[in-house]
């Protein structure tokens, strides 16, 4: 298994993950939480933040 | 989206991740501050308004969520994963939060609400010529090379040709 920061993409695509992706996590569970920088300020916020007074929409990315 | 909700109370958040394809533009990270420079760079980019969140080198909070590169969710307000998606689908998240927000109305005005479960495998087009085009604009050829060698070993050469024959004629007008 390539480590999480991968230099070359890797030939089976992940194709790992995907298939572990529906077991993951359980609608109707709580939201995993964790601690997350916010690029425009540089501060260290909690993600449950977003979603205290109502709720949240988080989508995951990269630039390539 | 995000500006049409938040006058509902609802957040959007980007939680930047790992390089998917990294290339000679944008390479895996090795450090959190070339990670959050990249993120700076994604937003002004990609013009993204939403707020910019980065997780910390090792993807803790990215592999909590299942590690995809497009993934999306939507989280109630109190907390609970109400839609998982192993991809980013803008109609979809609509119709989930549309209906987050109208139900929270109907409850204000006394109506009872109860789950219910549902599994979905929407389409989403598969156009990998496309792709490979903003790949090579966004990370570099490196990231093409890697991509048409993994459509080629994980799926099958018939599936690769069209990539692989584009790839060949692209670098040959290169040279």
């Amino acid at each position: 298994m390539p480590a999480y920061n991968y230099a070359n993409f890797p030939l089976d695509m992940e194709e790992a993950d995907f298939l572990a992706f529906p077991s993951a996590l359980q609608v109707g569970e709580r939201a995993p939480n964790g601690e997350v920088v916010d690029a425009a300020t540089g501060e260290t916020v909690k993600l449950s933040r977003f979603w205290s007074s109502g709720p949240c929409v988080i989508e995951f990315g990269s630039i390539t | 989206m995000a500006r049409q909700y938040a006058e509902h109370g609802v957040s959007f958040v980007f939680l930047y991740t790992r390089e998917a394809h990294p290339g000679e533009n944008y390479p895996h990270h090795t450090d959190f501050e070339q990670k959050l420079r990249h993120a700076r760079e994604m937003a002004t980019r990609d013009g993204i308004e939403r707020p910019m969140l980065v997780d910390d080198l090792d993807g803790t909070v990215h592999r909590a969520y299942g590690t995809l590169p497009n993934m999306a969710y939507v989280i109630g307000g109190g907390g609970r994963l109400v839609y998982r998606a192993a991809w980013t689908d803008a109609e979809a998240i609509d119709v989930v939060v549309n209906r987050l927000v109208r139900q929270r109305t109907e409850r204000q005005g006394g109506a009872e609400h109860r789950p219910y479960y549902a599994e979905w495998q929407p389409n989403i087009v598969a156009d990998r010529q496309t792709f490979v085009e903003l790949l090579l604009d966004s990370a570099g050829p490196r990231a093409v090379s890697e991509y048409i060698d993994a459509v080629e070993h994980s799926m099958s050469p018939g599936v690769a040709r069209p990539l692989r024959d584009w790839w060949t004629q692209h670098r040959e007008q290169g040279e």
